[in-house]
């Protein structure tokens, strides 16, 4: 029974370690003092203020074209990669396969002043142009090894099997490669896109006059101070987040009933 | 009725780098017939089907389907369908669609395809499971999808990939005979890779044994079994005892040869030995007589060993300064271990092989 307690009492303290600072933060989205020290009395004001920020809502709009146009991109580039390297013998696969994890683990601050230098070698204005094709670039690393990880060696019996019943490689990719793989691509997706969402460093480089990301915005403020408004934009996007992720666990879990 | 030749190895070899595991095999195989590719594990038996089927190319040599030279056609455009080893059924499918995949690929109307997978699935009694995934199926019931999913496309030739490997047994005998009677009804060709012997001689019409990457021999179940042509094939077909032996005397399609021991023995031999040649002898143990009571020409021993198998009982016979004997006998009961016995072999099922 007491070890039973502790336990539990154990997994509640790693929560309200994971998750205090986000509560606070939702709470003093609500709060009208405007310094997030103490809390005075419940407002919606800086929901409102928010709008009324037109910087704050173009990056948060920035952020978002970048997010997802990198993570499409770099979805796709990833997933036809990975299968790739997976499907095909060609002379340096063993040291491709190994370069695939240096953009992983190299700093992202390396990462950030290489791409400034070859976009300042290349002569292209930095701007979302440049964004985008970072987000990219750091992203299809993250989507290969994802899907990768989808791809077994029960993969090759299935594109046996299609070729056999007369699939064209095409079709073998759309009908029977893509569904087995598509936990890898899904999770690749959404690192990719958390990646993106967040990202200062990278995007800090290679960022030019207006457009600039709402993780940039944010990080500028700390020399005149944060606004609560972002308080209530951080809410916002984790309701967004919450209620997408909650929908997605409920389709499936609807899914696997519906086969039972 | 001459029987056609449906598909024709001609001198084909396979090589993987610089091993080469297919030497130069021709082989015919005729319609409608059910011909085992039997031989132990890595001996090729599965290269050779996966070159008919085109997932594997010849190094050198021909295929022939149906009297086209199919040795450069692709795997899709062949009129062959293969039934895996692992069954590879797609998992993100339903039977229903996994059945009817290859239909599809062909661009067949779709009311032609449902009619054809209603039919298939009746045929291999999978009523009520058409809209279930390969992971909510029994492995019998993947099997038949497996079944299905390549018969619907009536190919010319049927490959069977070691097909029935992961049954239990019950269900193994039992898909054996489905297997069967679906190749009488449907009279497709087909070509069983595997290496339990006793599914080979008991579904095959022909078989091939396989080692090395060679033919051993090919012929019918029972003549392989009664006719062993080489040690091999003796050794792995079946239990037998393999004596080694010295010509005596050559007569007219009969040899006197001494074993065990200056054993005396006359023996049928087609083929041709010389005098104080070394050979060996292939008996098998259900050949074997065995007595407590003295035989004329028998020779003694004691039982070493008794191995109760339900409708068989098998014996080990030490014969003293020599090798052990098997034998094979329907009652049980009779001996008991240390019995001192006598064996004979009678020179009708005595087989001499060239060293």
């Amino acid at each position: 029974m007491k070890h039973k307690l502790l336990k539990n009492l154990f997994i509640l303290l790693v929560f309200f370690f994971l998750y205090l600072p986000i509560i606070v933060l939702i709470i003093y989205s609500f709060n009208s003092s405007s310094m997030n020290i103490l809390f005075e009395n419940f407002t919606f004001k800086w929901y409102i203020e928010l709008f009324k920020n037109n910087d704050l809502i173009m990056s948060f709009v920035n952020t978002l074209i970048v997010a997802l146009t990198s993570t499409i991109i770099s979805t796709i580039i990833g997933t036809i990669s990975a299968y790739g390297l997976y499907k095909f013998d060609f002379p340096l696969k063993k040291l491709i396969n190994s370069l695939i994890y240096i953009p992983i683990v190299i700093p992202e601050i390396v990462l950030g002043i290489s791409l400034l230098s070859i976009y300042t070698l290349m002569k292209l204005e930095l701007g979302m142009f440049t964004i985008i094709l970072s987000h990219i670039a750091f992203s299809i690393p993250f989507v290969i090894v994802s899907v990768r990880s989808a791809l077994s060696s029960e993969t090759v019996y299935y594109e046996e099997a299609a070729k056999d019943l007369g699939a064209s490689n095409f079709k073998i990719f759309k009908d029977i490669i893509l569904p087995v793989i598509m936990p890898g691509v899904v999770s690749g997706a959404i690192l990719a896109f958390t990646l993106s969402l967040d990202d200062v460093v990278i995007s800090y480089f290679t960022a030019g006059p207006g457009s600039n990301t709402l993780p940039l915005y944010i990080y500028s403020m700390i020399k005149t101070g944060i606004t609560p408004d972002v308080n209530a934009l951080t809410t916002i996007m984790l309701t967004i987040t919450f209620i997408t992720l909650t929908s997605i666990a409920v389709i499936q879990s609807r899914k696997i009933r519906k086969r039972i | 009725m001459e029987k056609k030749v449906l598909v024709k190895l001609e001198n084909v070899s396979k090589s993987f780098g610089s091993v080469e595991v297919i030497k130069n095999i021709s082989l015919d195989i005729y319609e409608g017939e059910f011909l085992t590719l039997l031989g132990p594990s890595g001996c090729g038996k599965t290269t050779i089907l996966r070159m008919i089927s085109g997932l594997d190319d010849v190094t050198t040599g021909k295929v022939y389907i149906d009297d086209k030279d199919m040795t450069n056609v692709d795997a899709t455009k062949r009129e062959v369908n293969t039934i895996f080893q692992n069954l590879a059924l797609f998992p993100k499918m339903t039977t229903k669609e996994n059945i009817s995949f290859g239909l599809k690929m062909k661009k067949v109307d779709k009311a032609e395809i449902d009619k054809r997978v209603d039919e298939v699935i009746k045929l291999v009694k999978l009523q009520g499971f058409e809209d279930r995934y390969p992971s909510e199926l029994s492995g019998g019931q993947q099997q038949r999808v497996a079944i299905a999913r390549s018969i619907i496309m009536n190919p010319k030739v049927l490959l069977l990939d070691e097909s029935l490997c992961s049954l239990d047994l019950k269900l193994k005998k039992d898909m054996q005979i489905e297997l069967k009677r679906l190749q009488k009804k449907l009279g497709i060709t087909f070509i069983y890779v595997t290496h339990a012997q006793d599914e080979a001689l008991s579904m095959s019409d022909r078989i091939a044994i396989i080692n090395n990457g060679a033919i051993e021999q090919l012929d019918t179940p029972s003549n392989i079994y009664k006719y062993p042509k080489t040690l091999f094939v003796a050794d792995f077909i079946g239990e037998a005892n393999i004596i080694n032996a010295k010509v005596l005397e050559v007569g007219d399609n009969e040899i006197k040869v001494s074993m065990l021991q200056d054993h005396v023995v006359d023996i049928k031999a087609d083929s041709i030995f010389e005098k104080n040649q070394e050979l060996k002898l292939v008996i098998r143990p259900e050949n074997v007589r065995i007595s407590k009571n003295e035989l004329a020409n028998g020779i003694k021993g004691s039982i070493n060993d008794i191995t109760y198998s339900g409708d068989s009982t098998k014996l080990l016979v030490n014969i003293p300064g020599s090798i052990d004997i098997k034998v094979c006998i329907n009652d049980d009961n009779k001996y008991v271990y240390n019995d001192e016995v006598y064996v004979k072999f009678d020179s009708n099922y005595i087989i001499p092989l060239r060293k």
